[in-house]
């Protein structure tokens, strides 16, 4: 079984004369069985984690089942343990005096700083748990579209930023109309963007601004009055935090802030003739104006939010041929009137997708790695957290309202070696007995071609050559003949003292950091 | 590298292969020391126009820094520096001027300003400025500068240093990389022990081939370059005491290599936080804090420099994204805007003051500044005066040739060049509302305010009123028969001087009627037909 898998493996290895032109451009589903390589590709891409169990489910089966059942199984979960703070209300330390005051204050310190780390803690355990669906890998693409930082002047409370994220996890894979209805009434946009600050006296155009530039339409598609207009059109929205200012973290109108006068935008008249009330204006106002700007701009909206998960999904770089598919899967955007799933779908069951063009060919994201490595290693969550912060994406917090720059800045001259510094850490937090035992949880791991094998697929996307797969082996063997592997593998600290020199040796190829 | 990488770079009409290496990037050993003021600095109350009535009671009501404070350093160009820039070493930058080091540079901007953070700043980081919002800027100037390297001259050091934690766009070339980022010496060279640092031979497809390149690249320079900082950093020291503060650290860093012997051509370090929509604050302000910082960071950076015997191959420069908007806003900071001031320092620099105070500079709309000099002047003249390269090498990096500053440059050993295209030109009126030359301010008002209602004839009951007004009015729209007989006050509202669209929801049914506008106490008139 070994030599046939290996054979497999070994599949596609010398064809190196292919081009980006000679990419399959088509969405037609692909209706080949799946190998092991096109499974592991597809769960890379889905996840941020892969262990044997789920590729081993998934081999043999087509691509239309795979990706059915990771969109089955991202629907089932959308509701996970909410973090213990979400009901911690607290009232405004300003009101109060004395000891309460000092109580209320510390607690206050508390949502904005360290709970939104703690945050951070709980979605990294989200992401390490869920390798069998599409969930957390798009709530991050969410989360980097709508980018929101908790640490501006006055910080975003932490439960604002879960809810937020709520928002994106309910509405993972649904109508983007929804989304832009929703986040222009976030409680934490609301405060980043200073929605809250946006009043029919002085409008602020911040929200406005990205809305059109970042968040829908694109940079260069609108004009600057559609901006003021927009601004003014979204006036009078607050956010409180204190449960003794309102409803805490649920989005309100404050009438008198709201600009009642008519406005055009986009060439369509927003008349205020309605009774100003909160629902009256979010329906009119607030959709309305995401109605006008889908309706009038369709066509950049849908290329613009296709372009954006081509480049997160397929490939940061995409070429001319691949402008194509990008293309026809805006044209699968506005067919199904902004659903995202059928998009989702069409582009992952694609022929397109599974082009072996397609395959290793993204960079490693801080989640990518540290994740990744998590999942199968002891290590402590709020420090994962914290690694990730310190190699450039920390979760609630992206560095500008235009996310993460991605691609090849993941990985420079500052990160490469921190990268691997901080992968060590990971993995020396286990001892060589935790080794041995993970190693053990590999089926026929007796076989060092197996485990190594096995190894190699878990961290690195595409084939190595036999070379290569023979020094890794060696890391394994330390010079013994393969069939010793089996004697060494039953003391378990000895053999995790070889699998920690392998793992090693695995986390400084270039290709590790492709995924 | 792989195809997509290698394709041409198009900079105007002009095409530069980035294969062509026909010039040695490195002509000398002068040391350029960039400081990127991150978000956009408030240039008017760095330099203070201090005895401009317009700029305490007009533009910055509320976020002046008080005549009182400043220190005055051209009492003929009406100009003061902020309290704070004499702080640091030997008076801080402010002594640096005195002292003739620091060059002050006014006016420097972009045609065709765009607004957008982002755009603005790849706009000053790539030096190009192109003719679209949404054409891609994928390589900075500095990247495209030592693109050109001949393979031959490639040296022990990274070409640039960027101290602190992003890459900067500033530093990516069409082949890669320009510069090695790092926070600390010693980590770095303890990391880089365990990265890849063979050159690997790989099979696969095209796209994976490159990518996988990139990342083995980057391994062999870490490893190689670390061993080349950490041995600077071991053999450099810094002589003057500097404050403890992220950007005085960073600049300590950047003396220490170079007396260490590092032959990196450009550093770069990051000053964050001049974004300041709101709260800005004057004297005391976060605006302040961060020029005492930054006056600290330099002037100690420069005073460490010459006593440690570099100071004739080593400038400094400010750069930031844009500057801001004169008039400050609602939430006590200031918008982006387009023209700013620029320091450059350093015993090779002209301590001069540079054109004059940008914030006298027409408005070239409502809101925003022309600019008189356009930034790449700045980078043009740093590749030939400073760099020593030829005007075509400085041209084939930014597209083209630009003026110097003031025509003479702010480089002491810069020679003028009557072929150099001149500086942009700028208009002679303002449309700054309030401007004295505008003719639209209302004091200069002679002509009425203008109104056109359109569609007319209205089919139905929506309408839109275009109108200019000149001054600040109440204004109230009132529907009457031609006879004259009132159907209602349609309208009423307070409005700015400028250019309104009006809804208006018309009474009464098909039909010739009369609108009557009244704006402050005068009264306009207009036919309407309903139809």
């Amino acid at each position: 079984m070994a030599a046939i898998s290996r054979r497999n493996f070994l599949e596609g290895l010398f064809d190196t004369s292919q081009n980006r032109t000679e990419v399959n451009t088509s969405l037609d589903e692909y209706t080949q069985p799946l190998n092991r390589l096109q499974v592991r590709h597809l769960l890379r891409r889905a996840t941020f984690s892969m262990t044997n169990s789920v590729i081993d489910k998934y081999v043999g089966k087509t691509a239309g089942e795979v990706v059915d059942a990771l969109f089955a199984n991202a629907d089932k979960n959308t509701s996970p343990i909410q973090p213990f703070f979400v009901n911690d209300v607290i009232k405004n330390p300003q009101n109060l005096s004395g000891k309460q005051k000092e109580e209320e204050a510390a607690k206050r310190a508390l949502h904005l700083g360290d709970y939104n780390r703690e945050l951070g803690k709980w979605w990294v355990i989200l992401m390490k748990n869920d390798r069998d669906s599409f969930l957390e890998k798009t709530v991050l693409f969410w989360h980097d579209h709508f980018a929101t930082q908790f640490a501006i002047c006055d910080n975003i409370p932490a439960i604002s930023m879960y809810k937020q994220n709520d928002l994106f996890r309910k509405n993972y894979a649904g109508n983007f109309r929804t989304l832009l209805e929703q986040i222009a009434i976030d409680g934490a946009m609301l405060r980043y963007l200073n929605g809250n600050e946006n009043v029919s006296d002085s409008p602020n155009e911040n929200f406005a601004r990205e809305l059109m530039e970042l968040f829908s339409i694109g940079v260069g598609n609108y004009t600057e009055q559609d901006i003021r207009e927009g601004a003014k059109i979204l006036t009078g929205w607050k956010i409180t935090m204190y449960a003794d200012e309102g409803t805490p973290y649920k989005a309100f109108l404050n009438p008198s802030h709201f600009d009642a006068n008519s406005k055009l935008f986009m060439g369509e008249v927003f008349a205020v003739n309605y009774e100003i009330s909160e629902q009256n204006v979010f329906n009119n106002s607030v959709k309305k104006l995401i109605d006008v700007i889908l309706n009038k701009k369709g066509q950049e909206v849908s290329k613009f939010l296709a372009n954006k998960m081509y480049e997160y999904y397929v490939y940061a770089n995409p070429s001319k041929t691949d402008q194509a598919v990008v293309g026809e899967l805006a044209k699968v955007l506005l067919d199904n009137k902004f659903e995202i799933k059928p998009m989702l779908k069409k582009l992952f069951k694609s022929q397109h997708f599974f082009d072996d063009l397609n395959v290793g060919v993204q960079l490693k994201s801080p989640p990518e790695t540290i994740i990744g490595m998590l999942r199968h290693l002891e290590y402590n969550d709020l420090y994962a957290r914290n690694i990730m912060a310190a190699l450039g994406l920390e979760l609630f917090n992206p560095p500008n309202v235009a996310g993460w720059k991605g691609y090849r800045t993941w990985i420079s001259t500052k990160t490469l070696p921190s990268t691997i510094h901080f992968l060590k850490e990971i993995i020396n937090t286990n001892n060589d007995l935790a080794l041995g035992n993970w190693a053990n949880t590999i089926e026929s791991s007796g076989d060092v071609h197996i485990l190594t094998e096995r190894m190699l697929e878990l961290f690195i996307a595409r084939p190595v050559s036999a070379e290569r797969v023979k020094k890794y082996e060696n890391m394994l063997l330390a010079g013994a003949p393969d069939y010793e592997w089996y004697e060494i593998f039953k003391n378990k600290e000895q053999a995790g003292q070889k699998v920690r020199n392998l793992l090693f040796e695995i986390i400084k190829a270039p290709d590790y950091f492709l995924f | 590298m792989g195809v997509g990488v290698v394709a041409n770079l198009n900079i105007g009409k002009m095409s530069v292969s980035a294969f062509e290496p026909s010039n040695y990037a490195v002509q000398n050993d002068n040391i350029l020391v960039i400081i990127q003021q991150f978000g956009g600095n408030d240039g008017i109350n760095t330099i203070t126009p201090y005895e401009w009535d317009l700029y305490y009671n007009l533009y910055r009501p509320k976020l002046n820094i008080p005549q009182s404070a400043v220190t005055p350093i051209s009492k003929d160009k009406g100009m003061a520096m902020h309290p704070n820039l004499k702080l640091g070493p030997r008076n801080g930058m402010l002594g640096l001027f005195e002292s003739g080091k620091l060059a002050i540079m006014h006016g420097l901007g972009y045609d065709n300003p765009n607004y957008s953070h982002f755009r603005s700043t790849d706009i000053w980081l790539s030096g190009l400025v192109p003719n679209t919002d949404s054409e891609p800027l994928r390589s900075g100037w500095l990247g495209r500068y030592f693109d050109k390297t001949k393979p031959s001259e490639k040296t022990e050091s990274p070409f640039c240093l960027q101290v602190g934690q992003n890459p900067s766009l500033m530093f990516l070339g069409e082949t890669g990389e320009k510069s090695i980022v790092l926070e600390d010496a010693e980590q770095l060279y303890n990391q880089a022990k365990s990265v890849e640092s063979d050159k690997i031979s790989i099979g696969g497809s095209a796209y994976f081939l490159d990518e996988f390149n990139y990342v083995n690249q980057i391994g062999v320079e870490v490893n190689e370059y670390s061993k080349v900082i950490k041995k600077a950093f071991d053999a450099g020291k810094n002589i003057e005491k500097y404050s403890d503060r992220p950007l005085s650290n960073q600049l300590k860093l950047v003396a220490r290599l170079i007396n260490g012997g590092l032959k990196s051509k450009v550093y770069f370090v990051e000053h964050t936080g001049y974004d300041t929509h709101s709260n800005q604050g004057g004297l005391d302000g976060a605006h302040s804090r961060l020029l005492a910082e930054l006056s600290e960071a330099i002037s100690a950076f420069q005073s460490d420099i010459e006593s440690l015997g570099h100071s004739k191959n080593v400038i400094g420069l400010t750069t930031s994204e844009f500057g801001r908007r004169p008039y400050e806003n609602g939430s006590m900071g200031t918008d982006h805007g387009t023209s700013n001031v620029m320091f450059a320092f350093g015993d090779e620099v002209k301590g001069e003051i540079f054109g004059s105070h940008f914030a006298f500079l027409p408005f070239r709309d409502f809101q925003n500044l022309w600019f008189d000099t356009d930034f790449r002047s700045i980078y043009y003249e740093i590749m030939v005066s400073w760099f020593g390269q030829s005007p075509e090498y400085a041209e084939s990096v930014l597209g083209k040739k630009f003026a110097y500053i003031s025509s003479k440059g702010f480089i002491k050993t810069t020679v003028e060049d009557k072929t150099l295209p001149p500086p942009p030109e700028v208009p002679k009126t303002s449309a700054d509302i309030n401007s004295p030359d505008n003719p639209l301010n209302p004091k200069n008002i002679t002509e009425q305010d203008t109104f056109v209602l359109y569609p007319n004839p209205v089919p139905g009951n929506s309408a839109f009123l275009n109108m200019r007004l000149y001054v600040q009015a109440d204004l109230t729209i009132i529907q009457s028969y031609v006879s004259g007989q009132v159907l209602g006050e349609i309208h009423r509202k307070s409005y700015q001087p400028g250019v309104h669209n009006v809804y208006l929801d018309l009474l009464g049914g098909p039909g010739l009627y009369l609108l009557k506008i009244k704006v402050g106490k005068r009264n306009h008139y207009i036919k309407c037909l309903k139809i």
